[in-house]
């Protein structure tokens, strides 16, 4: 894949310009090349450990359009493969999540352990002459990357890419915020959501850490949620901080380099939020500026390409799988401390259904705002996105909020309804489009074992 | 890519051939170029004047993929703009059809003025370097052209596009059959039905204007409703005329040139029609001829590319949306002679569900034959469509009907069954998929 795109974002920040061109949403050939160069080119977010946690269990995805499977080994290690037998690519995990010490295919009964070794070939003796076959040849194919940060699992189908700490870079203090918050670790709780929205996945990514439009779309959230916490019953954690929706509290929005970008903003009721209980263990443990983030900064942190890590009213883990142009899946996960109240479960589980899931007051109000840009980005006519808003307010690097903390963002400012945090996600798209990638290797043959690889497996 | 589809359509008049390869309704290619050089290029029905009489209100549409609204303007003209928040594109009217003094986009609140400029930003005083700030930059980009003949408003991507009377040429004088229908002018009712085919939009221009499938996919609707009126209770206008249907009156067709088609067949008995209570004023208004073609000569227009006028047992707006190349949205709405009696404006009504609705006798029937078009067309080895009949009788310039009724088509033909008129539509077809378009890409640079 080393088709040159064309230069569709316009960044012209001398002269107060910074615009993308909408066909960014709707080109078809333009997502074709965001599936090789960016989705099978570079890291993308997996699965959280918790999601595998004994040796057997599986987890299916995909890298761009690959359909890959990430394993916990008998070692307590982490291996990803290409989820197609290698006999004729059907599919090997019978459901999304699972465990299972042998994986076998349902379509001619092949079996492999979960180090991707095949174990058995069905009627193998009356198939092949005994001398000249070797069943190794049948492994399952690793994918060229698999690493973890802190139980946020990543792959890569492209070898030649940095390591996932470098990609991170400074968001990796983001989300030390959410995995800081318990000395057992974080768990992903049963149960998911998946939706799809008729829109642009770049949509769904910006739309992740735009605080400028929570006033907006989400004002009938905010009046629903002040009529009901008017009810006597609705005390404590119970309660929901209404009044930051509405706006007017200290917030600022960070451009974390590589396509990272993140917002938060004060919370005016900290004592509401289900980690309160914890007050005194994170004040022994951790940083003062750690505790101040944790306790009363909600935070939304969007990871290039494919995930948001949100710690606003409740905690969230958002997957982003883009189908079409015009197409993208979500699934929705609620990730908690381990080790919580069941009180502080039960606040953190209704405010979640609250807001992000797919039921709730928001994410519907979400998916119509950002299915009418899609639809309206098809106007030609008027071709660019506006993306000049606190242009005037950019600081580059690290502000004081960002040394205490101990992270160094590319930009920042003050106020979380300025669209700069954007600027870096279009160039790290358009320095990725611009990219070139190695061809997907061809499917290993009986006398090949497939692309070379970093290590295919992680820990 | 222009000159690559000239070879779909085979038009060699001294071989007496004309016929049209079937890949036009398949071909994806052919679909995208149809878009940008006919539907975001040329001229495209919009809406009536009726749907926006009152300042501020609106009705969207799309020209090609482009999301459009037409606007009606405090100075009582008629604005149109790019459906699509000038800050991140987000479309801004919130229904199809609605009033609004002041559209708010519902993404970040952005406030637009019914003339289109931006007249409110959310937090703007802390957005911006108020020294390089200015909020006309945001004002909503206006369409090329609007204009309106007769009441139906239509809209161009292409700013150097020939007037809109020009564009139209003989299909102006069959709106104008329409348009004078009443003193007071012409109404769509409310209420409108939408459906998708899962066919080219061609299939559904062609359908709209070929006589000779009528006694054929609507003889049941032609039968249900002879056995239906040989009841008491039907007389006068609420008789449909079925005899008609069976293919026993008096009919022809036209190419109107542009691309332009119309069929028509005389009304059986013409006191079936509910403008027949009107026979006194329009034959004094407009004379004899012109009266004739109004209410003795049922009439199906097809203006280029996608706009239906049908006025036969009822008065139907009909327009076609491409969604892809296998599929069509189809919008019907009913149109009337503001002021007609009751009884007149029941029996349209009852004439109107019973053909033209989407769950009328005729609709239904329609739509198969033409789904049955695009699966045979996917049958490569029979490359051709065929339209030569009609060929031994075609009569180049006007037939004496085109003369009494006062229009100059490129081509008459002296029944409804002939084929001759899709030439012309083909031929406009041709000429545009074989020119570099001018549209929406183009004038936004």
């Amino acid at each position: 894949m080393t088709s040159a795109m064309p230069q569709m974002v316009d960044d012209r920040i001398g002269d107060g310009v910074f615009r993308v061109d909408r066909s960014v949403y709707t080109d078809p050939a333009i997502f074709e090349t965001e599936m090789a160069k960016i989705f099978e080119g570079n890291w993308v977010y997996l699965c959280h450990e918790s999601q595998i946690a004994k040796p057997g269990d599986y987890f299916s995805t995909e890298i761009g359009r690959e359909p890959v499977f990430v394993i916990r080994k008998k070692d307590g290690g982490i291996a990803c493969f290409l989820n197609a037998c290698s006999h004729r690519g059907a599919v090997l995990t019978p459901f999304k999540q699972g465990n299972a010490n042998v994986l076998t295919c349902r379509f001619h009964g092949w079996a492999y352990a979960s180090d991707g070794t095949c174990i058995k070939t069905k009627n193998e003796e009356s198939g092949w002459p005994a001398e000249t076959f070797d069943r190794s040849c049948f492994n399952l194919t690793p994918v060229a990357c698999v690493e973890s940060y802190r139980g946020f699992v990543y792959g890569s189908l492209n070898a030649d890419i940095a390591p996932l700490d470098a990609f991170l870079g400074a968001s990796r203090a983001w989300i030390d915020l959410l995995v800081e918050q318990s000395t057992e670790g974080l768990e992903v709780v049963p149960g998911s959501a998946t939706y799809t929205i008729r829109g642009n996945w770049k949509l769904q990514a910006e739309n992740s850490v735009d605080g400028y439009h929570v006033s907006t779309v989400h004002r009938v959230f905010a009046a629903t949620i002040s009529a009901r916490e008017s009810k006597a019953e609705y005390t404590g954690i119970k309660k929901t901080e209404s009044g930051r929706i509405t706006g007017s509290v200290p917030s600022a929005a960070y451009d974390l380099g590589n396509g990272h970008m993140a917002i938060w903003a004060q919370h005016t009721t900290p004592e509401v939020r289900p980690i309160w209980e914890r007050k005194d263990d994170l004040e022994r443990r951790l940083t003062p500026a750690q505790v101040k983030w944790i306790l009363t900064r909600g935070r939304n942190l969007y990871l290039f390409p494919n995930m948001m890590l949100m710690d606003n009213p409740s905690t969230q883990i958002r997957v982003l799988k883009p189908i079409a142009a015009d197409r993208a899946e979500v699934t929705v996960y609620c990730i908690a401390p381990k080790g919580e109240s069941q009180k502080a479960r039960i606040g953190r589980l209704r405010k979640f259904e609250d807001f992000y899931l797919t039921t709730g007051m928001a994410t519907s109000d979400d998916v119509a705002a950002l299915e009418d840009c899609h639809d309206g980005s098809h106007a030609a006519l008027s071709r660019w996105n506006d993306f000049n808003r606190g242009m005037h307010a950019i600081i580059q690097g690290a502000d004081e909020d960002a040394k205490a903390l101990g992270f160094t963002p590319a930009a920042c400012t003050h106020n979380w309804d300025h669209e700069t945090l954007f600027h870096g996600f279009y160039r790290h798209w358009q320095a990725l489009m611009n990219r070139d990638v190695p061809a997907r290797p061809p499917r290993p043959g009986a006398n090949g074992k497939g692309n070379g690889s970093r290590n295919g497996s992680a820990r | 890519m222009a000159g690559s589809f000239a070879a779909y359509v085979d038009d060699r008049p001294a071989d007496k051939v004309f016929r049209v390869d079937r890949a036009i309704y398949l071909d994806d290619a052919v679909f995208a170029a149809e878009i940008a050089n006919i539907f975001e290029a040329t001229w495209q029905f919009v809406c009536h004047e009726s749907q926006i009489p009152n300042h501020g209100d609106y009705f969207a549409n799309h020209l090609g993929r482009q999301p459009i609204f037409v606007m009606r303007q405090q100075d009582g003209g008629i604005g149109g703009f790019v459906n699509a928040c000038a800050h991140r594109g987000a479309l801004l009217t919130p229904m199809k059809q609605g009033n609004a003094k002041t559209l708010t986009c519902r993404f970040h609140g952005w406030t637009y003025g019914s003339d289109g400029h931006c007249i409110r930003i959310k937090n703007e005083e802390t957005g911006y370097d108020p020294a390089r700030f200015r909020r006309t930059d945001y004002d909503l980009t206006r369409l090329p052209r609007v204009e309106a003949y007769r009441g139906f408003v239509f809209a161009c991507l292409n700013p150097a596009a020939p007037a809109l009377v020009e564009f139209l040429g003989e299909a102006a004088r069959f709106l104008e059959f329409i348009a004078h229908q009443s003193a007071d002018g012409m109404e769509v009712l409310p209420g409108s039905s939408t459906y998708v085919i899962n066919g080219n939009w061609k299939l559904q221009s062609e359908n709209a204007v070929d006589g000779y499938h009528v006694s054929t996919v609507h003889r049941v609707f032609g039968a249900t409703v002879a056995r239906r009126e040989e009841r008491p209770g039907y007389d006068g206008m609420m008789r449909t005329e079925s005899g008609r249907i069976a293919g026993k009156v008096e009919n022809g067709c036209y190419d109107l040139g542009g691309g332009h088609m119309v069929i028509w067949a005389d009304r059986s008995p013409p006191d079936t029609s509910p403008l027949f209570e009107q026979k006194d004023r329009l034959e004094r208004d407009y004379g004899a001829a012109k009266a004739r073609w109004m209410l003795g000569r049922g009439r199906n227009l097809i203006v280029f590319p996608s706009l239906m006028i049908n006025d036969f047992a009822a008065t139907q707006i009909r327009t076609f949306r491409p969604i892809a190349a296998d599929r069509t949205e189809v919008t019907i709405y009913c149109l009337a002679p503001r002021g007609e009696s009751k009884s007149a404006r029941y029996a349209r009504l009852r004439k109107f569900e019973d053909f033209f609705l989407v769950s009328g006798m005729a609709t239904a029937d329609d739509v198969m034959a033409l789904e049955d078009s695009q699966t045979g067309s996917r049958g490569r080895t029979a490359r051709w469509g065929e339209f030569h009949r009609g060929l031994d009788s075609v009569v180049h310039g006007p037939d004496a009907a085109a003369r009494d009724g006062k229009f100059n088509p490129v081509t008459s033909n002296n029944t409804w069954d002939q084929e001759t008129l899709y030439h012309g539509f083909y031929r406009r077809w041709k000429a545009l998929m074989t020119t570099e378009a001018i549209g929406a890409k183009e004038a936004a640079e």
